[in-house]
């Protein structure tokens, strides 16, 4: 038999269960509805490798103010709550939602809390805090809000794919001329630098991902960049020139 | 939640990772206070007192084991070998007891291949670096055995295989009647001993030694050279520590309105 891998955290995480739940039928969702978010949730960090995404025992590091999972993605988290669903019935009480405003309140740097629920493809609904504050003035609402619910790997995606900023790019052939080049060089030189200008200002709630930002080498990759898009500009393929893109990545990272 | 015997009542499966979490539980703990030409003796004794408390939660008073798991289990390769004093013999010797007091199920080859095949199966379990033929073949016993219609209950420490039993229950819709899935429950050892204390059918001083033995197991495993991941740990440690206190109190509650 395979060992292992944190037998201890499991322990810890059912045996909280089993003393916050009072019916024995509700443990088991509630350990069965763990396992399974987690193994949705690795099938997203393979799926989605490019955003880094971490999942940890949220409310176990950081006490009351956590949720029951941290979902590290990019520079921005989403949390998570499991919420019990006694034969598949989705419920949302209020005392839920002001638990929840003070979560997103205490938590600014979490883009959603995800509600979960324990039935058998862990139907969620993403919170933000503007929403959760309605639903606490508009409790007519909450059905409405639960027929919503999605399985959690859709509602995850979902969240991940909005965070991506997708760059429409028309494919047109430009004829090669010089002096073509160099006004589309010039264009493009000074919407890159505007961009790296702007990426330079950029502020993070995650102290590692400032301290990473103020020591990536902004001008030097900008060089880089610029002569990778003059030499494009001069008709050198994009198999050459994807090689010296990836290296910019891996210099980004040191 | 306090000590509830019928949740825990069920046709029982163990994997091997149970039988050597209980042997090199002995060896850690009790080994040394005991008279080393009785070491053998006294490691089957506790085994076989740890196996009896849970028969009395088996609902066909068994613990099913399927062949191939039961084989895997060798002392030869784990801490008893380290014992001193302890001879071939010896560890044979407990082997054979152990794998005695299993029933032990011969389990089809094909039956277990097919459940890597189910539609949409978890590919970081069942694919190649996942799940062993062994290891499904606990997945299989147990969901033959849903055909009795009650629920059978599988007692691992493999996170890989808990999970796989945990999806495998709600596929309902890929087995056909009598098979019924969602009667199969993947529990974490301890998490299901624990529980067996928490119903007052193992003592506190017992349960405390198997917890310690998991903790310094724990904390043996981790490379703890930065202070950080030691912090994490030592605060996991006091969290099972925090929760196995709790439970005592709710035994005691539990053993105080009995009386």
């Amino acid at each position: 038999m395979s060992d292992h891998q944190d037998s201890i955290n499991g322990f810890i995480s059912e045996i909280n269960a089993s003393l916050q739940q009072s019916d024995p039928s509700a443990f088991l969702r509630r350990v069965n509805a763990e396992r399974l978010l987690v193994l949705v949730v690795n099938e997203l960090i393979d799926k989605h490798q490019a955003e880094r995404i971490r999942i940890l025992p949220d409310n176990r590091l950081t006490g009351v103010a956590g949720a029951d999972f941290l979902l590290q993605v990019d520079d921005y988290d989403l949390r998570l709550e499991l919420l019990d669903a006694p034969g598949d019935r989705l419920r949302l009480d209020s005392e839920q939602l002001n638990t929840s405003i003070q979560l997103l309140e205490e938590n600014p740097s979490t883009l959603a809390l995800i509600l979960v629920w324990s039935t058998d493809t862990l139907l969620s609904v993403p919170l933000s805090l503007t929403r959760i504050r309605y639903l606490s003035q508009n409790s007519d609402k909450i059905t409405e809000l639960l027929r919503q619910a999605q399985p959690l790997k859709e509602v995850i995606s979902e969240l991940i794919r909005r965070q991506i900023k997708i760059w429409d790019i028309e494919s047109t052939q430009l004829p090669q001329t010089t002096g073509q080049s160099i006004d589309l060089f010039k264009i493009f030189s000074e919407e890159i630098g505007k961009a790296i200008d702007a990426e330079m200002h950029r502020k993070y709630h995650n102290e590692e991902r400032r301290q990473a930002a103020q020591q990536f080498p902004y001008q030097l990759e900008k060089q880089l960049i610029l002569s990778i898009l003059q030499d494009a500009l001069q008709g050198v393929t994009a198999d050459k020139l994807s090689e010296r893109l990836v290296r910019i990545s891996k210099r980004g990272t040191k | 939640m306090p000590g509830s015997d019928e949740l825990l009542k069920a046709y029982l499966i163990v994997d091997n990772c149970f039988l050597v979490m209980l042997t090199d539980c002995f060896c850690n703990r009790f080994a040394v206070r005991c008279n080393q030409s009785r070491l053998v003796t006294e490691a089957e004794q506790w085994i076989d007192h740890i196996l009896e408390i849970l028969q009395r939660f088996a609902l066909d008073g068994n613990m099913h084991c399927p062949i191939g798991v039961a084989n895997e289990f060798i002392p030869h390769t784990g801490q008893m070998a380290s014992l001193r004093g302890i001879q071939r013999n010896d560890l044979n010797h407990v082997q054979a007891h152990v794998r005695a007091n299993l029933h032990q199920v011969p389990v089809d080859i094909p039956g277990v291949q097919s459940l890597r095949t189910l539609p949409a199966a978890p590919r970081q379990l069942v694919g190649s670096g996942g799940l062993s033929d062994n290891d499904l073949s606990l997945v299989k016993l147990a969901l033959d055995m849903t055909t009795t219609g009650l629920p059978v209950f599988v007692l691992s420490n493999d996170q890989s295989l808990l999970d796989f039993i945990t999806w495998v229950r709600i596929q309902k819709k890929h087995f056909q009647a009598p098979i019924t899935p969602n009667l199969i429950q993947g529990w974490r050892c301890l998490t299901y001993l624990e529980l067996v204390h928490r119903s007052c059918n193992i003592t506190s001083d017992l349960m405390k030694e198997l917890i310690e033995y998991a903790l310094v197991d724990h904390y043996n495993r981790k490379e703890i050279a930065g202070s950080q991941k030691g912090n994490i740990i030592f605060q996991q440690l006091i969290q099972v520590y925090g929760n196995f206190n709790q439970s005592v109190v709710i035994k005691h509650q539990g053993k105080a309105e009995a009386a």
